[in-house]
């Protein structure tokens, strides 16, 4: 029973820490993006371009973070009762 | 919403089409091989493209330096979105396939996540391509 809690608590820092740092990437692209249409309009829709191209990488890793964790919590904890 | 605020076409079914393009053929080579390979991988597919395409139906539904506000909204609901539905993609098929081949189901989703880096890049040139032709 313990070890199964382990599981969820890793589980559930493993999706809360990826949504986090997805949550800070975001909003510096988000911002970056913003500050560079303001100083350079004409170069709105590149930059758009761009941070779509970056949005890709950003989000990789925490993606991955949770589908680990959903594994953790789906196919592992359920096996380790009884 | 601003006047000037243009709403844009999306690439998120040339990105989708792309996508699919690569997972049928894996999938078949898969399905001579074993019929649980064939499925794992896709699924494993299918979870990462349905909500990427979400997330390029949003990052591009605005363009121009006068719309950046509706870009940055738009981009803020799309990201919130995909994460929000990679969650229910994975649980729904841990909860419910069964038997899943494990190792090629998160093959297939990182194949799909890599892909996304070159398409992205494709795409974006080639939507700023199309938009330049209609200025």
């Amino acid at each position: 029973m313990e070890a199964q809690a382990l599981v969820y608590i890793a589980a559930a820092l493993l999706i809360g820490l990826g949504a986090l740092g997805t949550a800070i990437g975001f909003g510096t692209l988000g911002g970056k993006l913003l500050e560079g249409s303001a100083r350079q309009p004409e170069q709105g829709p590149a930059l758009q371009g761009k941070m779509f191209l970056m949005a890709g990488l950003l989000d990789a890793v925490p993606m991955i973070g949770v589908g680990i964790g959903m594994y953790l919590i789906f196919a592992v904890a359920p096996g380790m009762v009884g | 919403m601003d006047q000037q605020t243009k709403a844009m076409k999306s690439p998120a079914l040339a990105s989708i089409a792309v996508q699919l393009v690569v997972v049928v053929p894996v999938a078949l080579v898969l399905l001579v091989v074993d019929m649980l390979f064939a499925y794992s991988f896709s699924l494993g597919a299918i979870v990462y493209i349905l909500p990427n395409a979400y997330f390029t139906l949003y990052a591009f539904r605005y363009t121009g330096a006068r719309s950046s506000y509706w870009v940055v909204k738009s981009l803020k609901w799309g990201e919130s979105g995909k994460f929000a539905l990679v969650c229910l993609g994975f649980a729904l098929v841990f909860r419910f396939v069964q038997p899943l081949h494990t190792p090629l189901f998160f093959t297939g989703f990182c194949s799909m996540l890599m892909l996304q880096w070159w398409l992205a890049s494709f795409v974006t040139s080639k939507w700023l391509t199309s938009l330049r032709h209609r200025r």
